[in-house]
């Protein structure tokens, strides 16, 4: 199993970073960190290319590096790698044809790699993602509109978007149930932080109307009956309202929000959007997305 | 699938919108007044401009849509099409690329800093004008990317020697940064060597039968609005940042023991000199005859013979796609000329300011400089000349003037990342954003607008 970290400045990316490592810690999942950096303008590129190295001269490395290096030492403070390990080499570096990923060779095929990349962040995590088969894609952010939708709809892996993340983890969960294909997906996979974290959890089912249809029904049946065989403590809620609104206002600051990713016909979800891309934009904290 | 073809839209949105566009106009019924070939040009023209903009493809396949639409839309024969791709421009251009890694890689950077930190001491203000003026002196003669690509690494070896902590000292890298990329964009317009767009400018003049300006007679024209704009600007960089210290004893100290370590100049080092100097001198004297972009090969060809430099080397670090694409870009320059589109746009613009600008000479300049100065900040400098040049030596004035003015005003790209090289190689270091660059640069842009402007009316047309 693996997991992608996307960071992008040692000043903004510590919580990412920090809940990308603790949630692969609760998977035993291997984690890829990738920077992702404006790419510069073609027609000026070779000026760039020219000065990046003439620094690597004067021991300046790009600064995609030195954020990887700062990741990396981040990850052995918090003991997600042994800090007695070799310090990173900012020159062990290989290009692949569209990223270049730092060599570890006393990691080598295990737990944790460092990737960099330059250009359009949607479309980099979206190459990242097709190189490799993750499961999780974690990134900061969460508020601007259009980056945000286009995360949620173009990249094919759960997505957890970390926001006003609390390091202390003082964190229940709220589980969005609905009768959507992902929902019970998103049940399973929030069973296991629960349980990892010790966390309380909330089952939370939303209906626009006053009334709950069946498929709305029996899906929170059937959560019910999943948290009591894995023993998870929890709360069930039924509420009535516009269901990304509810999710945001009943999760505050003190819950991660776990749903499943839209199933929605593409071009519908393009223009209009989705439900879980509108709770994301509208939440206070953080939320994953289960595909 | 559906989503995949989704996303393809999204991201080749502008792709799309640039054809759309182009096929919308190229049925639209045309304008009385220009030519089939004229009115065609200027939509393959507008095609480009939302390439060059968006990214939408790269560069290379620019300059082969160019090409290609050139032949289809009946613009050109094949022949002539080929021919107008390769002239003394695109020589200077991939010239002064090939000779941009050869000077780099002669490590002559360590000998700049030892020349800057004895003439400025350790004061930051000082090391801050030495940063300035070097790079202005140097962009006078050699690319400004090959300056920036030289003094950079001693900047920021200064700046880290000072202190690890970014934060600690970010107005006084700010500060060094911006000298340097400053710098290089206002040394690049004394000289016809300093940019390609002085070349594409001089090209055009030469190809349209306009004037032949030798590299004597523009800095006659250009070197003393550079000399003029070294004070205002320099003086404007120095109040938009407040170091956090006065002095960097150590760092400068640091520094200098780390150069000396380097040793004597070495003798290939001499000789990569000697050869530029010789370089210098065929631009000065023999440009005239030869052309800029005969003289700059004859530069690479040397520095390869001496062996100072492998074609390895070169070919690798060499953008040849942007050669391919400035040759396109210049080739069709030329056919908006010929085919009578710039001359048609430029009386449109006449015409809707109801003669204004032709009474008002004063607004005329102002609109040239200003409009362009604000296209380089979008689609970068040596593009914007490349596709208003024609257009504003049309405009009704004198067009040496306004051609030579379209060139140094392409220059003024202070506002943003992508107005010109410096300004995207400091971008790439990740020390300085996009709210420095309009925090320092509408001042220097102002400024050197009306220094332009005032040249124009008072100096060149004496000279």
């Amino acid at each position: 199993m693996r997991f992608l970290v996307a960071i992008r400045s040692s000043t903004y990316s510590e919580p990412t970073l920090q809940i990308g490592s603790a949630i692969a810690n609760a998977f035993s999942a291997d984690l890829s960190v990738v920077y992702v950096g404006d790419r510069p303008k073609e027609l000026l590129s070779g000026g760039v290319h020219l000065a990046r190295d003439a620094l690597l001269n004067w021991e300046i490395n790009h600064p995609g590096v030195d954020v990887l290096r700062w990741a990396y030492r981040r990850l052995q403070e918090w003991k997600f790698l042994d800090p007695a390990l070799e310090q990173f080499d900012p020159t062990n570096l290989v290009q692949d044809t569209d990223r270049v990923r730092v060599i570890l060779p006393h990691l080598h095929g295990e737990k944790i790699r460092l990737i960099f990349r330059e250009g359009d962040p949607v479309d980099q995590l979206r190459k990242e993602t097709e190189f490799r088969d993750y499961i999780l894609t974690i990134v900061g952010g969460g508020s601007r509109k259009r980056l945000t939708r286009q995360l949620v709809q173009f990249v094919d892996t759960s997505i957890l978007f970390v926001k006003n993340f609390d390091p202390d983890w003082n964190y229940k969960l709220l589980l969005c149930v609905d009768d959507s294909q992902a929902t019970k997906r998103a049940v399973v996979f929030g069973t296991r932080v629960a349980q990892h974290f010790k966390a309380p959890v909330d089952l939370l089912t939303v209906s626009k109307t006053q009334r709950f249809g069946k498929g709305y029904r029996g899906a929170a049946q059937w959560a019910q009956r999943y948290m009591d065989r894995m023993q998870i403590p929890y709360e069930q809620h039924f509420k009535t309202g516009d269901p990304a609104t509810v999710f945001a206002e009943s999760a505050g600051t003190d819950h991660i929000i776990i749903m499943g990713k839209s199933k929605m016909n593409p071009l519908k979800a393009f223009f209009k959007g989705t439900k879980p891309g509108d709770t994301v934009l509208r939440a206070y904290g953080p939320v994953i997305l289960v595909r | 699938m559906l989503k995949s073809l989704l996303y393809w839209i999204y991201q080749k949105r502008w792709l799309l919108v640039a054809i759309v566009v182009g096929a919308a106009l190229y049925h639209l019924p045309y304008p009385e007044g220009i030519s089939k070939d004229g009115y065609r040009t200027l939509i393959l023209a507008i095609m480009v401009v939302i390439l060059i903009i968006s990214e939408a493809i790269p560069l290379p396949g620019i300059a082969l849509f160019i090409a290609v639409l050139q032949v289809s839309f009946a613009i050109a024969e094949p022949s002539e099409v080929a021919q107008s791709f390769m002239s003394d421009a695109v020589f200077f251009i991939m010239g002064s690329l090939m000779l941009a890694v050869a000077i780099v890689r002669q490590g002559l950077d360590a000998r700049l800093t030892l020349m800057i930190l004895t003439l400025t001491g350790n004061r930051v203000r000082s090391i801050m004008w030495g940063f300035f003026v070097i790079s202005l002196l140097l962009t006078s003669f050699i690319g400004e990317h090959t300056v920036v690509a030289m003094l950079l690494p001693v900047a920021l070896t200064l700046v880290r020697s000072t202190s690890e902590e970014k934060d600690d000292v970010c107005d006084i890298t700010k500060l060094l940064l911006f000298a340097i990329a400053y710098g290089s964009i206002i040394g690049s317009i004394g000289t016809p060597s300093g940019g390609a767009r002085n070349a594409i400018i001089i090209n055009y003049l030469s190809d349209f039968g306009l004037a032949k300006v030798s590299y004597l007679r523009w800095m006659a024209y250009a070197f003393p609005v550079m000399l003029v704009e070294i004070p205002l600007a320099g003086w404007l960089l120095s109040r938009a940042f407040k170091p956090e210290c006065e002095r960097l004893d150590g760092a400068v100290k640091k520094l200098k023991s780390k150069v000396a370590e380097a040793g004597p100049l070495t003798n290939q080092q001499i000789l990569a000199i000697i050869l530029f100097v010789v370089i210098f001198l065929g631009w000065v004297f023999f440009s005239a005859r030869f052309g800029l972009g005969v003289i700059a090969l004859a530069g690479v060809f040397l520095y390869l013979a001496a062996g100072l430099v492998q074609w390895q080397e070169i070919n690798q670090r060499t953008n040849w796609g942007v050669v391919l694409f400035f040759a396109a870009a210049i080739s069709l320059g030329v056919q908006l000329k010929n085919t009578g589109a710039a001359l048609w746009v430029a009386q449109q613009i006449l015409t809707a300011t109801g003669g204004l600008l032709e009474q008002f000479v004063l607004a005329q300049y102002t609109l040239v400089i200003a409009f362009t100065a604000a296209v380089a900040n979008v689609m970068s400098s040596s593009a914007t000349v490349a596709v208003l040049g024609p257009l504003f030596m049309n405009f009704g004035g004198n067009p040496v003037l306004l051609g030579l003015a379209t060139a140094v005003s392409s220059a003024f790209g202070y506002l943003t990342t992508v107005g010109a090289p410096a300004g995207m190689i400091i971008a790439a270091t990740g020390l300085v954003n996009a709210r420095d660059f309009i925090r320092v640069g509408w001042r220097i842009t102002l400024a050197s607008i009306a220094v332009l402007v005032l040249a124009l009316l008072f100096y060149w047309p004496h000279i």
